[in-house]
């Protein structure tokens, strides 16, 4: 066996790592000889978020040991730290957060008010960790009343109350909020709660109105900017943290008017004339920096302790409403994919929490001994295996690693469903609902009668899609017809309000797939898209390697399929249950081997990785396929992912000799998983039941029914008013890298992936350009 | 002289003077003087007049009454924390560069415009 050695000096972030495991020991043997061990999240350099081990000693005189349940994000100012944007000092590695609740779990001494097991929020040095240690004074008992959820903002609520505070803000003033992010609203609800006057909000885009619903008036510059002017705000509370904001806040102030600076508004402003800025209007601007908070109160100010105590009356008095302010509950070992969406600015991220309860105990809270040298390290430092041919296979596999999916219904009733199509799939779709617990197949429809009395069983079999679209007993409709008839029959089935599957891709093109969304999402029904093979075994015990940082940073994706497809194939499918040329043609179709086959693997890659493609350059080739056939039979395409990987993704039909093979190798900073029989993987990292650098593999696996698993998941989904796991957006990402490869590979270039997000992004950042600022 | 005064007595009451505080006036026109005085005048208030102060450490007041917004952004980069700055006179059409997030809201600072109701 081959075996590499990597140097400690290149090892990632190892000085640091060992130089606290260091201080942790020596103080800890002062202080008793325990050591406490849990998770923490941090960023080893700008871009990056990782998952690592936290020692900490015993709480030192004044200091409290909590062990946290939740910590708070503050999406802009942790966006700008990890970008290193303009105006930061962020230094790397550095650990994030500041804000988050728990249970004290140890107190040292000089500490009266407090006693083991209380529940409190801590500001300050409760980072996103499962263990903090913080200064008493910045620890808070919890009322009965106020929820672990809510007080977790603690910090965040603290700093806008002082901003309003200093801002001076009289019962019946007249408020503006510049920014409406999440800071912004919690100032709107602040000033609901001290009886404020009438509030404006202002923000960039309509974006976050929907939130702002508590403001009697909601600005969107980007529509009505003159707006602005007709403000009169007595007082402008500035939380956008960009320099266009503070003109906007000018505009918006009444004469003799207050701006709080709350934001950090990073940067600088240009060409300011006093004159215009400040003194016309006889203006005051003031800093509100949370450091202006003191620990004792002076004649002006309050005290720290008296803010915190007053935002946690408020909370117990549910005056504020943080939950509505929370869109994501991440779990921590998912931070780094979800500090990458932060970080390309994904708008939808409000308010994020982290859910340290849903850390393994071991992981989240031990006691160990000084004395122990830091196993992980060592681990880290040890000789790997590069030869992955030959992987120990693990008797009993840890759950977390290898969970079969809950294929046990939670919502009670079913979900009454019925088959548009019903050539071959339509057989094992049929079968699958029949085998799912929460899933009744009632009807059938195909332009071929006697198909359709086939597929429907006992149920309601007909030729025509409106008699069964008028059924009040068909609450789903599971389309398995050529491509490009997804879209209609699927905007039909929605207008009469049936919750919508297509047999994947979700359509045959991208605008289609759009019209499809949209259809749905105006009538209010579901849509899912059929790639069930995410929900094979081995796929997701991939997703959880990746998702728990074991193999780090995603370096490099491959993937390879061959088919032998026979020549019927173009004029009878697979099975020749029914004869229909669709699948020979790019107008119906919409491609060849990549669309009808590969699908379903980038679908699996997409689920395994968690990123998006961003660019590709491809070339398709008709090779060796029947007369007449227009779609592509051999594609290889060069792909770069949104976190920098590159992949390559290769795929024939005309594989003679080598049917349905599919291989995916998916490779990162810390170890590799490969995808083709027999699975197998490697991780350096240092996790509870495996050795690091050693391959491993699970032998036998349990065989499972994916098609059949895919229904009672959408079913659950459906039936408990959740989004289906795989939806209509998942559908239209995979379109997109297809859409790309196809243009690519026209074109003769290489081309940008079509992604929303990415665009939203664009847009945001062309909006806040300097060229414009001056509109803003 | 009577718009010294009026423009006077609006930046006293927006100063929002406290017993014992240290003031710091920049400038060397008539409103300079006219403030002087007014600081002064307040008994027990102990005033400062400087025009090229070495440092600023424990000033509370600045009144900035001069038209060089210049000497603006460099007294925001060296106010001292909680400073109230009181701008007191016009810049004309005069601009300048400014990093408010380093100095007014890292610092606590108070900025206040103040003119006379005619040149609002």
């Amino acid at each position: 066996m081959e075996a590499a050695r990597i140097p400690p000096s290149v090892r990632p972030h190892f000085q640091d790592r060992l130089l606290r495991a260091g201080v942790a020991r020596v103080k800890s043997v002062s202080r008793g000889g325990t050591l406490w061990t849990g998770t923490e999240i941090f960023w080893p350099r700008a871009g990056v978020a990782d998952v690592g081990i936290l020692e900490l000693p015993p709480p030192a005189r004044g200091e409290v040991l909590v062990k946290t349940d939740v910590t708070a994000v503050s999406p802009g100012t942790e966006r700008a730290l990890l970008n290193l944007m303009p105006g930061t000092n962020a230094r790397f590695p550095m650990r994030p957060g500041y804000s988050g609740t728990g249970t004290v779990l140890r107190i040292g001494s000089g500490v009266a008010e407090l006693r083991v097991g209380d529940r409190v929020a801590c500001t300050e040095t409760l980072h996103h960790a499962s263990l903090a240690l913080v200064r008493a004074s910045r620890v808070f008992r919890l009322p009965v009343a106020v929820r672990s959820e809510d007080a977790a903002f603690l910090q965040l609520i603290i700093i806008a109350l002082h901003g309003l505070r200093r801002a001076r803000v009289n019962q019946g003033d007249r408020v503006a909020i510049v920014g409406a992010g999440l800071v912004g609203q919690i100032v709107l609800q602040l000033s609901r709660a001290i009886e404020a006057g009438a509030v404006t909000m202002i923000a960039s885009t309509a974006a976050k109105q929907d939130l702002a619903s508590g403001a009697d008036h909601f600005i969107d510059l980007s529509r009505d900017g003159a707006a602005v002017d007709r403000v009169n705000a007595d007082v402008v509370i500035e939380v956008a943290g960009t320099p266009e904001a503070l003109p906007v806040a000018v505009r918006a102030a009444a004469p003799q008017g207050r701006i709080a600076l709350l934001g950090s508004t990073r940067g600088i402003n240009r060409r300011v004339n006093f004159d215009d800025f400040l003194r016309h209007k006889e203006l005051s601007l003031i800093g509100a920096h949370i450091s202006g908070l003191e620990d004792t109160p002076s004649a002006e100010m309050s005290s720290y302790r008296d803010v915190a105590t007053e935002v946690l009356a408020l909370l117990a008095l549910r005056r504020l409403d943080m939950g509505s302010l929370v869109s994501d509950l991440v779990n921590p070992l998912a931070a780094p994919p979800f500090y990458r969406r932060l970080c390309r600015g994904d708008r939808a991220v409000v308010g994020a929490l982290f859910d340290w309860r849903q850390v393994a105990e071991r992981e989240r809270c031990r006691r160990t001994l000084a004395v122990g040298v830091p196993g992980d390290m060592l681990r880290k430092g040890r000789s790997y295996d590069q030869n992955e041919g030959s992987p120990s296979i693990i008797s009993k596999p840890p759950t977390w690693l290898l969970d079969t999916v809950d294929s046990q219904p939670h919502a009670p009733g079913a979900l009454r469903f019925a088959i548009v199509g019903c050539g071959g799939m339509a057989v094992r779709h049929a079968a699958a609902i029949r085998a799912a617990a929460n899933a009744r197949l009632v009807a059938a429809m195909d332009l071929d009668e006697r198909l359709a009395r086939d597929v429907a069983g006992d149920g309601f079999a007909t030729t025509r899609l409106e008699e069964l679209l008028a059924r009040d007993d068909v609450d789903a409709v599971l389309i398995v017809t050529p491509n490009h008839l997804h879209e209609s029959i699927g905007v039909q089935a929605a207008r009469a309000g049936k919750h919508v599957i297509v047999e994947k891709p979700i359509a045959h093109n991208l605008a289609s797939a759009d019209r499809l969304i949209a259809a749905c999402r105006d009538a209010g029904v579901a849509l899912s898209v059929g790639y069930s093979f995410r929900y094979s075994p081995e796929i997701r015990a991939a997703r959880r390697l990746v998702e728990r940082g074991l193999i780090g940073r995603l370096l490099s994706v491959q993937l390879t399929c061959y088919f032998d497809k026979p020549p019927s194939y173009f004029g009878s499918g697979y099975t020749n249950r029914t004869h229909s040329d669709w699948r020979a043609s790019c107008e119906t179709a919409g491609g060849g081997v990549l669309v009808m086959n590969m699908s379903h693997q980038l679908d699996q890659i997409r689920y395994i990785v968690g990123q998006d493609l961003t660019r590709v350059s491809a070339v398709t080739g008709v090779v060796d396929s029947p007369q007449g056939v227009d779609v592509e039979d051999v594609v290889a395409a060069a792909c770069e992912f949104e976190g920098g990987a590159v992949g390559s993704l290769f795929g024939s039909c005309v594989a003679r000799g080598i049917a349905n093979q599919i291989e995916i190798r998916i490779l990162g900073e810390h170890g590799a998983i490969v995808l083709d029989p027999p699975f197998r993987f490697m991780t350096l990292r240092g996790v509870a039941g495996l050795a690091s650098g050693r391959w491993y593999g699970f032998g036998e696996l349990p065989k499972m029914d994916v098609h059949s698993a895919f229904i009672v998941r959408f079913a659950d989904a459906v039936l408990s008013g959740r989004t289906p796991e795989v939806s209509g957006d998942d559908g239209r990402a995979i379109q997109a890298w297809m859409t790309a490869v196809y243009e690519s590979a026209r074109q003769g270039r290489s081309v940008a992936v079509d992604n929303p997000l990415e665009q939203a992004c664009t847009q945001a950042l062309a909006a806040c350009s300097p060229g414009r600022s001056g509109q803003v | 002289m009577t718009e010294t005064f009026a423009l006077t007595a609006r930046a006293m009451d927006k100063a929002r003077l406290r017993r014992g505080e240290r003031v710091l006036i920049i400038g060397d026109g008539p409103v300079t003087q006219a403030l002087a005085t007014a600081t002064a005048d307040r008994e027990g208030l102990p005033s400062v007049v400087e025009n090229a102060p070495e440092t600023l450490v424990g000033v509370a007041i600045i009144f900035v009454a001069t038209g060089e917004p210049s000497t603006i952004a460099a007294v925001l980069e060296r106010a001292p924390r909680f400073a109230r700055i009181i701008l007191v006179t016009s810049v004309a059409e005069a601009t300048t560069d400014v990093d408010f997030y380093r100095t007014v809201h890292l610092k606590c600072l108070e900025l206040v415009g103040v003119s006379l109701p005619a040149s609002a």
